[in-house]
């Protein structure tokens, strides 16, 4: 029967694809859709190898979409010629066996005989492609009766391509990564289709990847998951609460299996058996399963449909018992629909349930009177800004009263962290549908390269273009050419500077995981907020910035929010805390802040502990900054209690070295009661700087210019000595300790007199300090090089650059430079004078 | 003056292994030789810049094609007397295992003369002279024709502590 019915739609798709273009992504959505709407109409025609064709052909329309496929434009013809041979089979009413299915395409999930039709050099594919897999596509049809068992797992080796498995590896990485952050989204934002289409994309992909790659653990998980993903997309259940966790969960247990593929096909062996997937999966289908038909509860009116679902599942995943579950059906089905802003009220700690109660007892006896909020408000229960307040958090709930806001607040569940994610989610809302951004990925190894030969063509260029014998006989068309390749080669060291640019948003993003994590492990309640995720940074930062963003992070939820929300409130602070993670441009470098609205540092707490370490001495006078800087001290950590995250002293040391090692510096500013912010301070890019070039003797340095605060040529009264051996210069006022350069790299003939030379202030954490040299030659960009392994930390000495004349020039490092510079002068002696 | 192949290759004492292919060169009116797998290439001199507070036989770093490697004058580091660089002078750029890693490095020679494929049955092994004179750097001796080649291991020339002392003495 029925397949007279797909003769339409399929002329209409063939026409649609007839128009499509790789690069017409509305064209492509049209094709897509028009696919997945046959599947619908071949599934009710009772032809389910046909609409596994479908669905295997929406996907890799998808690909192209996604631009995952290697050759679009092939996908494309073989896209057609798919529908093309569908088209035959529809009209013709033919069997599905006869299908065609193009060996390119590595969709080996139909149960269709597959032809040899077109002769592909896709080696990767064709072994999959050939295998003629049945029965009929159990992970297409999305069917949670279908194909859940935990089937006991016969073979634990790698059995795949490695270099597939590779791919798949890194795919599906990418993939859970965008789980993750779509699935925070969706905590709050239920009703947000885009996000959990792609979760459930994400799912889908993995399971059917690692379906023909024999990973059978990850297709069992994600199977599952995906199952429970499409009874979200279909509204059977809602995606909050413990349903949430599960996907949570699911998503964990995925990362660790792609994990321990990942390590075996690096270093060799047999994938762990992972004796949690069967308790796992059981706890997803029992979420699965909460459909209102097997509900033996009543659906009286008030009770809304997914509250009930999320109370069975919730029974069923083992979290909750089912009396709490009727003790708030029962609540739920007593209050009406704005009770979520007494709960939040009574939450935050601004009523007692028994004021709400009554305003609703008011409310209910006098319709007329409006809104629970301004009854209670005109009642003096509640500050009004309070309920502003409350309304506004009120907005970003889901629609209608839940189970789980119903469960919290009875006290139930542990459905915190739902309303700690909500709250984070409003941020991340704004970021809207996270458009994940697609792009050519390339090898890092050969970007570097590339960035490093453009670096090369620079120098070359300028050499020739600078060339004295050109210059002499330049006739004007050359001139012309030589102007034109200049032009070329500035705008291709501009692209590949950018190359290596990147958004930090990634590294943001799983933040926003890590303080839900948090927050609920210790019991708080955290509002983040992040800004400037669009900031782009060098490639490497990004990278290494997420180490020491995740230690500063854990501090500000873990000892820089209070303990509870009394605290808060004690302290006139909202009950909910707040932390934003920010990163902006500013003079040159970028920024990336962590702030709190915490309790602050404690001056008191971080001294004792200093002095208790012989860090400061008793009776010296330190400056706020000083006494912060005491926390970068390895093995100092103030927290109270060693908690499972943070305090126990390891951390904030090695964070400042990361960042230190990023060329970047940290700071802080903090406000008893009022919060701390860490301030991250990081060089627009690791390859170029600017610098000063001065010559000393005949040696050249580079200072780099971020670090220069000026350069004077010293009068004699500027100048003054220290017991005949520390020399000072007089800058503003301020006494600063000089330096000469000569003296500290030994380079021979450099001036002697001070007064002939020049003086560079350069400052680093703050201390400014003289440098002595013979004259300034100019400023320039430079690349900067390692210096190789062997000579890297040569101390002063931060690395190479390859100068104009394509010699080495050094960069001098500030930092490292002073501490060797009072290294070996006698200090006590220069505290003593003024 | 140009490129050869360059190949990491392991350096066994093993005398009947030593047999192959050696780039020798001269320092001063000793004749000394590297296993050509080492050996990445050969450069003329060019300007080195001086690196300051390393030690004295790191003559300094030197721009190969945009990357920025140490040079190591062999004549100091064997304490021979320095010598003014002259048109022969080279750099022979080795690869240097240190610890699991491989390091680019110049060698400073005072002239490259040839590639000289030496048997294993011309090799002797290196002599002892006691504690007073570190031979452990040099693989054996080999015999060729009139001459004694003395056959570096190179990893050990710049062994290990050395390599990573030129990073980190002040």
């Amino acid at each position: 029967m029925g397949m007279q019915a797909l003769v339409e739609p399929v002329e209409r798709l063939a026409e649609l694809l007839v128009m499509a273009d790789t690069t017409d992504l509305r064209a492509l959505a049209d094709v897509h859709s028009s696919l997945q709407a046959i599947e619908e109409l071949a599934r009710n025609a009772q032809e389910p190898s046909l609409a596994g064709i479908l669905s295997a052909a929406a996907v890799l329309t998808e690909q192209i979409i996604l631009e995952e496929v290697d050759d679009p434009q092939k996908a494309l013809e073989d896209l057609s010629r798919v529908v093309a041979n569908i088209q035959a089979l529809v009209r013709d009413n033919r069997q599905t066996r006869d299908f065609l299915w193009p060996k390119s395409l590595n969709f080996g999930k139909t149960d269709v005989e597959i032809s040899e039709e077109t002769t592909s050099e896709d080696s990767t594919s064709t072994d999959l492609a050939k295998e003629r897999i049945s029965p009929p596509p159990e992970e297409l049809t999305a069917d949670p009766r279908h194909g859940e068992d935990a089937k006991p797992v016969s073979s634990r080796y790698l059995e795949g391509d490695p270099a597939l498995l590779g791919e798949f590896v890194i795919e599906a990485i990418e993939h859970l990564e965008a789980a993750d952050i779509n699935l925070v989204n969706l905590e709050t934002d239920t009703e947000n289709d885009d996000a959990l289409n792609a979760v459930f994309r994400a799912f889908h992909t993995i399971k059917g990847v690692a379906g023909f790659l024999a990973l059978e653990d990850v297709q069992l998980v994600a199977h599952q998951a995906e199952n429970l993903l499409d009874l979200a997309r279909k509204h059977k259940i809602v995606l909050a609460g413990v349903v949430m966790d599960v996907t949570f969960d699911a998503v964990d247990m995925l990362k660790r299996l792609v994990a321990s593929v990942k390590s075996v096909l690096e270093s060799g062996g047999t994938l762990p058996v992972v004796p949690e997937i069967p308790a796992l999966v059981a706890r997803i289908k029992a979420a699965a399963e909460g459909k209102p038909v097997t509900s033996p509860q009543p659906t009286a009116s008030i009770v809304a449909k997914p509250g009930e679902n999320l109370g069975d599942t919730l029974v069923n995943a083992g979290r909750v018992t089912s009396q709490a579950i009727d003790e708030a059906l029962s609540e739920q089905r007593a209050v009406n629909k704005h009770k979520p802003l007494g709960e939040l009220l009574v939450e935050q700690g601004k009523t007692i349930p028994t004021q709400v109660n009554t305003a609703l007892e008011i409310q209910r006896n006098n319709p007329e009177l409006g809104k629970v909020g301004a009854i209670l408000a005109e009642m003096g229960a509640v500050d009004p800004k309070d309920v502003q307040l409350a309304l506004q958090q009120q907005q970003h709930l889901a629609p209608g009263p839940k189970m789980g806001e119903l469960l919290v607040s009875s006290g139930n569940a542990e459905a915190k962290d739902v309303a700690q994610a909500l709250r984070s989610q409003m941020n991340l809302q704004q970021s809207a549908a996270q458009q994940l951004r697609e792009a050519v990925k390339v090898d890092a190894g050969r970007l570097d390269h590339l960035v490093d030969m453009i670096g090369e063509l620079v120098i070359a260029e300028s050499m020739v273009s600078q060339s004295m014998e050109l210059k002499s006989i330049m006739p004007p068309e050359l001139a012309r050419s030589m102007a034109q390749l200049d032009k070329i080669t500035r705008e291709l060291q501009e692209m590949g500077t950018s190359l290596r640019m990147v958004p930090i948003r990634a590294t943001f993003q799983k933040m926003a995981r890590l303080v839900r994590d948090l927050a609920r492990k210790s019991g708080k309640q955290v509002e983040f907020v992040t800004c400037g995720e669009d900031t782009e940074l060098d490639k490497t930062v990004v990278d290494k910035i997420g180490d020491p963003l995740v230690h500063m992070v854990r501090n500000s939820v873990d000892h820089g929010i209070e303990a509870s929300a009394e605290e808060r409130i004690r302290a006139g602070k909202p009950a909910v805390g707040r932390v934003e993670l920010r990163a902006f441009h500013k003079g040159g470098s970028i920024y990336v802040e962590i702030q709190d609205d915490g309790q602050g540092l404690n001056r008191e707490d971080i001294l004792a502990k200093a002095l208790d370490r012989g860090l400061v001495r008793e009776g010296e006078v330190l400056s706020d900054r000083d006494v912060w800087n005491l926390i970068f001290e390895p093995g100092l950590s103030t927290a109270k209690a060693v908690t499972d995250v943070s305090g126990r002293g390891v951390g904030m040391d090695v964070v400042k070295r990361n960042i230190e090692a990023l060329r970047g510096q940290v700071e802080i500013h903090s406000e008893p009661g009022r919060g701390t912010v860490f301030s991250i301070r990081l060089p627009l890019t690791l390859a170029i700087i600017d610098g000063m070039v001065v010559r000393v003797g005949k040696e050249r340095y580079i200072i780099p210019t971020l670090s220069i605060v000026m350069s004077i040529r010293p009068e004699l009264r500027q100048l003054s000595t220290v017991v005949k051996r520390g020399e000072m210069v007089e800058i503003q006022g301020n006494l600063v300790p000089l330096f000469r350069l000569a003296r500290l790299f030994s380079v021979e003939s450099a001036i002697e007199d001070i007064q002939e030379g020049i003086v560079v202030i350069v400052e680093d954490e703050g201390r400014r300090t003289g440098l002595l040299v013979d004259e300034i030659l100019g400023e320039q960009q430079i690349v900067i090089k390692s210096l190789g392994e062997a000579l890297q930390g040569t101390q002063g000495i931060a690395g190479g650059a390859i100068m104009p004349d394509g010699q080495v020039g050094l960069i001098l490092d500030v930092g490292g430079l002073v501490k060797l510079a009072s290294g070996e002068k006698i200090s006590p002696v220069c505290l003593e004078t003024d | 003056m140009n490129e050869t192949t360059a190949v990491n290759a392991t350096s066994t004492t093993d005398l009947k292994s030593l047999g192959g292919k050696y780039l020798t060169f001269a320092l001063g009116t000793e004749e000394y030789g590297l296993g050509i797998l080492k050996v990445q290439e050969i450069i003329g001199m060019m300007t080195v810049t001086r690196v300051p507070r390393i030690p004295d036989f790191v003559r300094g770093v030197i721009n190969l094609r945009g990357r920025v490697i140490p040079v190591v004058d062999l004549r100091l580091k064997f304490n021979l007397e320095a010598q003014e660089d002259t048109e022969r002078t080279c750099i022979i750029v080795v690869q240097v295992m240190r610890a699991e890693n491989r390091v680019t490095m110049g060698l400073i020679v005072d002239e490259v003369s040839e590639v000289l494929y030496i048997e294993a049955g011309q090799i002797e092994p290196p002599p002892s002279f006691g504690s007073s004179i570190r031979t452990d750097f040099i693989l054996g001796m080999g015999k060729v024709g009139n001459k004694v080649v003395m056959l570096l291991d190179v990893d050990k020339v710049l062994s290990t502590d050395e390599v990573n002392a030129i990073g980190q003495v002040v």
